[in-house]
Protein backbone atom coordinates (compact mmCIF):
# COMPACT_ATOMS: atom_id res chain seq x y z
CA UNK A 1 0.00 0.00 0.00
CA UNK A 2 1.31 3.44 -0.88
CA UNK A 3 0.29 6.41 1.23
CA UNK A 4 0.74 9.89 -0.12
CA UNK A 5 2.21 12.48 2.23
CA UNK A 6 1.91 15.91 0.66
CA UNK A 7 2.66 14.35 -2.69
CA UNK A 8 5.37 12.08 -1.29
CA UNK A 9 4.62 8.41 -0.80
CA UNK A 10 5.59 6.36 2.23
CA UNK A 11 7.37 4.01 -0.14
CA UNK A 12 9.78 6.85 -0.83
CA UNK A 13 10.13 7.51 2.88
CA UNK A 14 10.98 3.87 3.54
CA UNK A 15 14.45 3.71 2.04
CA UNK A 16 16.85 1.03 3.17
CA UNK A 17 19.13 2.59 5.77
CA UNK A 18 20.18 -0.43 7.83
CA UNK A 19 23.82 0.17 8.69
CA UNK A 20 26.06 -0.05 11.70
CA UNK A 21 28.09 3.06 10.84
CA UNK A 22 27.45 6.37 12.56
CA UNK A 23 25.05 8.63 10.67
CA UNK A 24 26.48 12.11 10.80
CA UNK A 25 24.61 15.26 9.85
CA UNK A 26 24.71 16.65 6.33
CA UNK A 27 27.31 19.17 5.24
CA UNK A 28 24.59 21.85 5.08
CA UNK A 29 23.69 21.22 8.70
CA UNK A 30 27.34 21.05 9.81
CA UNK A 31 28.15 24.48 8.34
CA UNK A 32 25.69 26.10 10.75
CA UNK A 33 26.56 23.97 13.77
CA UNK A 34 28.35 24.88 16.99
CA UNK A 35 31.98 23.77 17.10
CA UNK A 36 33.60 22.17 20.17
CA UNK A 37 37.36 22.02 20.65
CA UNK A 38 39.01 18.77 21.70
CA UNK A 39 38.73 19.21 25.51
CA UNK A 40 35.09 20.29 25.19
CA UNK A 41 34.32 17.40 22.84
CA UNK A 42 35.94 14.87 25.19
CA UNK A 43 33.89 16.18 28.14
CA UNK A 44 30.73 16.02 26.02
CA UNK A 45 31.43 12.38 25.13
CA UNK A 46 32.55 11.43 28.64
CA UNK A 47 35.97 10.17 27.47
CA UNK A 48 39.59 11.23 27.90
CA UNK A 49 41.05 13.53 25.28
CA UNK A 50 43.60 10.85 24.33
CA UNK A 51 40.85 8.34 23.62
CA UNK A 52 39.05 10.84 21.43
CA UNK A 53 42.13 11.80 19.42
CA UNK A 54 43.91 8.43 19.27
CA UNK A 55 40.95 6.12 18.82
CA UNK A 56 37.46 7.49 18.24
CA UNK A 57 38.27 9.94 15.44
CA UNK A 58 39.76 7.25 13.22
CA UNK A 59 37.49 4.38 14.29
CA UNK A 60 34.25 6.24 13.69
CA UNK A 61 35.41 8.74 11.06
CA UNK A 62 34.23 11.76 13.07
CA UNK A 63 34.20 14.70 10.66
CA UNK A 64 36.59 17.48 11.64
CA UNK A 65 35.21 20.87 10.72
CA UNK A 66 37.27 23.49 8.95
CA UNK A 67 36.89 25.56 12.10
CA UNK A 68 39.36 23.43 14.07
CA UNK A 69 37.02 21.33 16.07
CA UNK A 70 34.10 18.93 16.07
CA UNK A 71 30.53 19.84 15.22
CA UNK A 72 28.24 19.52 18.24
CA UNK A 73 25.63 17.40 16.44
CA UNK A 74 28.23 15.08 14.89
CA UNK A 75 29.40 14.31 18.41
CA UNK A 76 25.85 13.68 19.58
CA UNK A 77 25.35 11.32 16.60
CA UNK A 78 28.43 9.37 17.64
CA UNK A 79 27.29 9.27 21.26
CA UNK A 80 23.77 8.10 20.47
CA UNK A 81 24.58 5.73 17.59
CA UNK A 82 27.20 3.93 19.69
CA UNK A 83 25.39 4.29 23.04
CA UNK A 84 28.25 6.04 24.86
CA UNK A 85 26.93 5.65 28.39
CA UNK A 86 28.85 8.56 29.94
CA UNK A 87 28.12 11.03 27.15
CA UNK A 88 25.87 14.04 27.68
CA UNK A 89 23.24 12.82 25.17
CA UNK A 90 22.91 9.36 26.74
CA UNK A 91 22.94 10.65 30.31
CA UNK A 92 20.47 13.36 29.34
CA UNK A 93 18.16 10.83 27.73
CA UNK A 94 18.21 8.62 30.80
CA UNK A 95 17.59 11.55 33.12
CA UNK A 96 14.81 12.89 30.91
CA UNK A 97 13.04 9.54 30.72
CA UNK A 98 13.12 8.93 34.45
CA UNK A 99 9.62 10.44 34.71
CA UNK A 100 8.25 7.59 32.58
CA UNK A 101 9.45 4.92 35.00
CA UNK A 102 6.26 4.97 37.04
CA UNK A 103 3.17 2.79 37.16
CA UNK A 104 0.47 3.86 34.73
CA UNK A 105 -2.01 4.77 37.48
CA UNK A 106 0.60 7.05 39.08
CA UNK A 107 1.50 8.70 35.79
CA UNK A 108 -2.14 9.34 34.86
CA UNK A 109 -3.43 10.54 38.26
CA UNK A 110 -4.34 14.21 38.80
CA UNK A 111 -1.34 16.23 39.98
CA UNK A 112 -0.81 19.79 41.11
CA UNK A 113 2.51 21.53 40.53
CA UNK A 114 3.84 24.89 41.59
CA UNK A 115 5.86 26.67 38.94
CA UNK A 116 8.16 29.64 38.50
CA UNK A 117 8.79 31.13 35.08
CA UNK A 118 11.18 33.84 34.06
CA UNK A 119 11.74 35.15 30.56
CA UNK A 120 14.52 37.37 29.32
CA UNK A 121 13.48 39.38 26.30
CA UNK A 122 16.50 41.65 25.97
CA UNK A 123 17.78 39.76 22.94
CA UNK A 124 14.53 40.14 21.01
CA UNK A 125 14.97 43.90 20.77
CA UNK A 126 11.33 44.78 20.14
CA UNK A 127 8.29 45.85 22.11
CA UNK A 128 5.37 43.55 22.77
CA UNK A 129 3.39 41.73 25.40
CA UNK A 130 5.09 38.96 27.31
CA UNK A 131 2.67 36.04 27.17
CA UNK A 132 2.61 32.90 29.30
CA UNK A 133 0.79 30.52 26.97
CA UNK A 134 -2.05 28.25 27.96
CA UNK A 135 -1.33 24.50 27.82
CA UNK A 136 -3.67 22.20 25.89
CA UNK A 137 -4.52 19.66 28.58
CA UNK A 138 -3.67 21.36 31.86
CA UNK A 139 -5.11 24.16 33.97
CA UNK A 140 -2.84 27.07 34.91
CA UNK A 141 -3.53 29.50 37.75
CA UNK A 142 -1.17 32.44 38.06
CA UNK A 143 -0.38 34.16 41.34
CA UNK A 144 -0.81 37.06 41.68
CA UNK A 145 -3.63 37.06 39.12
CA UNK A 146 -2.56 38.40 35.73
CA UNK A 147 -4.73 39.65 32.90
CA UNK A 148 -5.72 37.26 30.13
CA UNK A 149 -4.66 38.01 26.59
CA UNK A 150 -7.29 39.38 24.19
CA UNK A 151 -7.37 36.03 22.41
CA UNK A 152 -7.55 34.11 25.71
CA UNK A 153 -4.57 31.98 24.76
CA UNK A 154 -2.57 32.94 27.81
CA UNK A 155 -1.69 35.53 30.42
CA UNK A 156 0.03 38.85 29.88
CA UNK A 157 2.69 39.58 32.43
CA UNK A 158 5.45 42.07 32.99
CA UNK A 159 6.22 45.26 31.14
CA UNK A 160 9.98 45.18 31.49
CA UNK A 161 12.69 43.30 29.68
CA UNK A 162 12.78 40.47 32.21
CA UNK A 163 9.79 39.26 34.16
CA UNK A 164 8.88 36.53 36.56
CA UNK A 165 5.60 34.77 37.14
CA UNK A 166 4.54 31.95 39.40
CA UNK A 167 1.46 29.85 39.97
CA UNK A 168 0.14 26.33 39.77
CA UNK A 169 -0.41 23.82 36.98
CA UNK A 170 -3.01 21.09 37.40
CA UNK A 171 -2.37 18.12 35.14
CA UNK A 172 -4.32 14.94 34.57
CA UNK A 173 -3.10 11.99 32.59
CA UNK A 174 -5.11 9.51 30.55
CA UNK A 175 -4.85 5.86 29.59
CA UNK A 176 -3.31 4.85 26.24
CA UNK A 177 -5.03 3.63 23.10
CA UNK A 178 -6.49 4.96 19.85
CA UNK A 179 -9.99 4.22 18.57
CA UNK A 180 -9.08 4.89 14.94
CA UNK A 181 -7.16 1.88 13.57
CA UNK A 182 -5.46 4.09 10.98
CA UNK A 183 -3.76 6.09 13.73
CA UNK A 184 -2.58 2.84 15.29
CA UNK A 185 -1.20 1.70 11.96
CA UNK A 186 0.76 4.89 11.40
CA UNK A 187 2.09 4.70 14.97
CA UNK A 188 3.33 1.15 14.34
CA UNK A 189 4.85 2.17 11.03
CA UNK A 190 6.87 4.91 12.77
CA UNK A 191 7.97 2.55 15.53
CA UNK A 192 9.08 -0.03 13.00
CA UNK A 193 11.10 2.47 11.02
CA UNK A 194 13.23 2.90 14.15
CA UNK A 195 13.21 -0.76 15.17
CA UNK A 196 14.34 -1.81 11.70
CA UNK A 197 17.12 0.81 11.79
CA UNK A 198 15.68 2.73 8.85
CA UNK A 199 15.76 5.79 11.10
CA UNK A 200 17.79 6.45 14.24
CA UNK A 201 17.13 8.82 17.10
CA UNK A 202 19.69 11.61 17.01
CA UNK A 203 19.88 15.22 18.00
CA UNK A 204 19.12 17.39 14.95
CA UNK A 205 19.90 21.08 14.66
CA UNK A 206 17.53 23.72 13.34
CA UNK A 207 18.75 23.36 9.74
CA UNK A 208 17.98 19.63 9.83
CA UNK A 209 14.61 20.25 11.44
CA UNK A 210 13.65 22.73 8.75
CA UNK A 211 14.47 20.11 6.11
CA UNK A 212 12.68 17.44 8.16
CA UNK A 213 11.71 15.21 5.24
CA UNK A 214 15.28 15.13 3.92
CA UNK A 215 16.58 14.48 7.42
CA UNK A 216 14.13 11.61 7.92
CA UNK A 217 15.11 10.17 4.53
CA UNK A 218 18.76 10.32 5.57
CA UNK A 219 17.87 7.99 8.43
CA UNK A 220 18.01 10.47 11.31
CA UNK A 221 15.32 12.07 13.44
CA UNK A 222 14.81 13.89 16.71
CA UNK A 223 11.50 14.62 18.39
CA UNK A 224 10.75 17.62 16.18
CA UNK A 225 11.43 15.68 12.98
CA UNK A 226 9.30 12.73 14.18
CA UNK A 227 6.44 15.06 15.13
CA UNK A 228 6.52 16.83 11.75
CA UNK A 229 6.60 13.53 9.82
CA UNK A 230 3.74 12.20 11.98
CA UNK A 231 1.66 15.32 11.41
CA UNK A 232 2.12 14.98 7.64
CA UNK A 233 1.25 11.30 7.62
CA UNK A 234 -1.81 11.68 9.82
CA UNK A 235 -3.01 14.60 7.72
CA UNK A 236 -2.55 12.58 4.51
CA UNK A 237 -4.84 9.91 5.94
CA UNK A 238 -7.53 12.46 6.76
CA UNK A 239 -6.77 12.52 10.47
CA UNK A 240 -6.62 15.96 12.10
CA UNK A 241 -3.22 16.38 13.71
CA UNK A 242 -1.28 19.05 15.51
CA UNK A 243 2.06 19.52 17.18
CA UNK A 244 2.57 20.04 20.89
CA UNK A 245 5.66 21.19 22.70
CA UNK A 246 6.20 20.62 26.38
CA UNK A 247 8.58 20.46 29.26
CA UNK A 248 8.99 17.63 31.69
CA UNK A 249 7.96 19.06 35.03
CA UNK A 250 10.51 18.71 37.77
CA UNK A 251 14.11 19.54 38.34
CA UNK A 252 15.49 18.73 34.90
CA UNK A 253 13.01 20.74 32.83
CA UNK A 254 13.77 18.83 29.61
CA UNK A 255 11.95 19.90 26.47
CA UNK A 256 10.09 17.63 24.10
CA UNK A 257 7.90 17.92 20.99
CA UNK A 258 5.30 15.42 19.77
CA UNK A 259 2.24 15.07 17.55
CA UNK A 260 -1.38 14.69 18.59
CA UNK A 261 -4.10 13.02 16.54
CA UNK A 262 -7.81 13.77 16.77
CA UNK A 263 -9.48 10.42 17.36
CA UNK A 264 -12.94 9.27 16.28
CA UNK A 265 -14.48 10.48 19.58
CA UNK A 266 -13.17 14.00 18.95
CA UNK A 267 -10.44 13.78 21.60
CA UNK A 268 -6.87 14.79 20.89
CA UNK A 269 -4.57 11.88 21.75
CA UNK A 270 -0.80 11.80 22.03
CA UNK A 271 1.07 10.22 19.10
CA UNK A 272 4.54 9.97 20.62
CA UNK A 273 6.38 6.83 19.46
CA UNK A 274 9.78 8.33 20.24
CA UNK A 275 9.15 8.16 23.99
CA UNK A 276 8.07 4.52 23.63
CA UNK A 277 11.34 3.86 21.79
CA UNK A 278 13.31 5.66 24.48
CA UNK A 279 11.73 3.39 27.09
CA UNK A 280 12.85 0.36 25.08
CA UNK A 281 16.33 1.79 24.71
CA UNK A 282 16.70 2.27 28.46
CA UNK A 283 14.66 -0.56 29.99
CA UNK A 284 14.56 -3.14 27.18
CA UNK A 285 11.89 -4.25 24.71
CA UNK A 286 9.78 -5.94 27.39
CA UNK A 287 9.48 -2.80 29.54
CA UNK A 288 6.00 -1.87 30.74
CA UNK A 289 6.36 1.90 30.55
CA UNK A 290 6.48 2.86 26.85
CA UNK A 291 2.99 1.82 25.83
CA UNK A 292 1.46 4.87 27.57
CA UNK A 293 2.68 7.12 24.76
CA UNK A 294 0.41 5.37 22.24
CA UNK A 295 -2.50 7.72 22.81
CA UNK A 296 -2.06 8.14 26.57
CA UNK A 297 -1.20 11.32 28.44
CA UNK A 298 1.39 11.48 31.24
CA UNK A 299 0.69 13.96 34.03
CA UNK A 300 4.32 15.13 34.12
CA UNK A 301 4.63 16.38 30.54
CA UNK A 302 1.89 18.86 29.60
CA UNK A 303 1.91 20.25 26.08
CA UNK A 304 1.49 23.70 24.58
CA UNK A 305 0.11 24.22 21.05
CA UNK A 306 2.60 24.29 18.20
CA UNK A 307 6.32 24.53 18.52
CA UNK A 308 6.46 27.88 20.27
CA UNK A 309 8.07 28.47 23.61
CA UNK A 310 5.96 28.38 26.78
CA UNK A 311 6.61 32.12 27.20
CA UNK A 312 6.56 34.27 24.07
CA UNK A 313 6.68 37.91 23.13
CA UNK A 314 3.42 38.70 21.39
CA UNK A 315 3.94 41.40 18.76
CA UNK A 316 0.82 42.03 16.66
CA UNK A 317 -0.03 38.69 15.08
CA UNK A 318 3.46 37.28 15.66
CA UNK A 319 4.69 35.14 18.53
CA UNK A 320 8.44 35.53 19.13
CA UNK A 321 9.99 32.77 21.18
CA UNK A 322 11.80 33.64 24.37
CA UNK A 323 14.14 31.32 26.21
CA UNK A 324 12.42 31.14 29.59
CA UNK A 325 13.64 29.38 32.67
CA UNK A 326 10.80 27.35 34.09
CA UNK A 327 10.86 25.11 37.10
CA UNK A 328 8.02 23.13 38.59
CA UNK A 329 7.65 21.22 41.81
CA UNK A 330 5.06 18.50 42.38
CA UNK A 331 2.78 19.47 45.26
CA UNK A 332 0.55 16.37 45.20
CA UNK A 333 1.93 13.63 47.43
CA UNK B 1 24.30 17.55 57.42
CA UNK B 2 25.14 15.57 54.29
CA UNK B 3 28.70 14.97 53.15
CA UNK B 4 27.39 15.67 49.66
CA UNK B 5 27.53 19.43 49.07
CA UNK B 6 25.34 20.50 46.19
CA UNK B 7 26.97 23.92 46.01
CA UNK B 8 30.41 22.35 45.80
CA UNK B 9 29.31 20.03 42.99
CA UNK B 10 27.69 22.90 41.09
CA UNK B 11 30.83 25.03 41.36
CA UNK B 12 32.97 22.18 40.00
CA UNK B 13 30.70 21.37 37.06
CA UNK B 14 28.90 24.49 36.01
CA UNK B 15 29.67 28.11 35.20
CA UNK B 16 26.47 29.05 37.00
CA UNK B 17 26.74 31.82 39.57
CA UNK B 18 26.55 29.66 42.67
CA UNK B 19 28.42 32.18 44.84
CA UNK B 20 25.55 34.65 44.61
CA UNK B 21 22.75 32.09 44.59
CA UNK B 22 20.26 31.86 47.42
CA UNK B 23 18.65 28.64 48.59
CA UNK B 24 15.43 29.84 46.98
CA UNK B 25 16.95 29.92 43.48
CA UNK B 26 16.48 27.09 41.01
CA UNK B 27 19.38 25.63 39.06
CA UNK B 28 18.05 27.18 35.85
CA UNK B 29 17.73 30.59 37.50
CA UNK B 30 21.42 30.69 38.37
CA UNK B 31 22.32 29.88 34.78
CA UNK B 32 22.88 26.12 34.79
CA UNK B 33 22.21 24.68 31.34
CA UNK B 34 20.23 21.47 30.79
CA UNK B 35 23.39 19.48 30.17
CA UNK B 36 24.97 20.95 33.30
CA UNK B 37 21.93 20.00 35.36
CA UNK B 38 22.24 16.43 34.03
CA UNK B 39 25.94 16.41 34.96
CA UNK B 40 25.14 17.78 38.43
CA UNK B 41 22.50 15.08 38.96
CA UNK B 42 24.88 12.36 37.80
CA UNK B 43 27.64 13.57 40.13
CA UNK B 44 25.23 13.84 43.07
CA UNK B 45 24.03 10.28 42.47
CA UNK B 46 27.61 9.02 42.17
CA UNK B 47 28.44 10.57 45.53
CA UNK B 48 25.23 9.30 47.13
CA UNK B 49 25.71 5.84 45.66
CA UNK B 50 22.13 5.44 44.43
CA UNK B 51 19.69 6.80 41.85
CA UNK B 52 17.16 9.37 42.98
CA UNK B 53 13.67 8.34 41.98
CA UNK B 54 11.55 10.69 39.85
CA UNK B 55 8.95 10.78 42.62
CA UNK B 56 11.62 12.53 44.69
CA UNK B 57 13.14 14.63 41.89
CA UNK B 58 9.74 16.00 40.91
CA UNK B 59 9.25 17.34 44.44
CA UNK B 60 12.48 19.37 44.36
CA UNK B 61 12.64 22.82 42.86
CA UNK B 62 15.26 24.99 44.52
CA UNK B 63 18.87 24.58 45.59
CA UNK B 64 17.64 24.59 49.19
CA UNK B 65 15.09 21.81 48.49
CA UNK B 66 17.80 19.71 46.88
CA UNK B 67 20.33 20.16 49.68
CA UNK B 68 17.70 19.41 52.36
CA UNK B 69 16.91 16.16 50.54
CA UNK B 70 20.62 15.28 50.47
CA UNK B 71 20.92 16.07 54.18
CA UNK B 72 18.07 13.69 54.95
CA UNK B 73 19.06 11.00 52.47
CA UNK B 74 22.35 10.05 54.10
Amino acid sequence: MIHVVKGISLSILAKSKASTSVRYQSKDERIRDTVLNTPEAARFLGVHEDELVDDLVARFGIPVTDRSGFAYHDLSSLALDTCMKQSVPELGLQMMMRFAQQAEDVLTAPQTWSFKAKAETEALDCEGDLLLRQPSHAIVTVDPPASRSDTHDGWIFGDGKASEISGTIETTGSAPGFINAEIDRLYDWTLNEFRNDQVRFQWVNEAGRQAYLRTWNSGRADCVVVARIARSQLHSQGVDSRIQSGRILGLLDAQHVWAEAKDLDGRWRRFDPLLELNCSRIWGESNKFGSLFRGGEPNALPGWPGEHSTVVLSVGNRLLDTVPTISARRLTR
Amino acid sequence: MSSVSLRSIISRISNADIANASDENTLAEIGATSSEIVAIMVRVEEELGFHIDYSVISGLQTIGDFQRYLDEAE
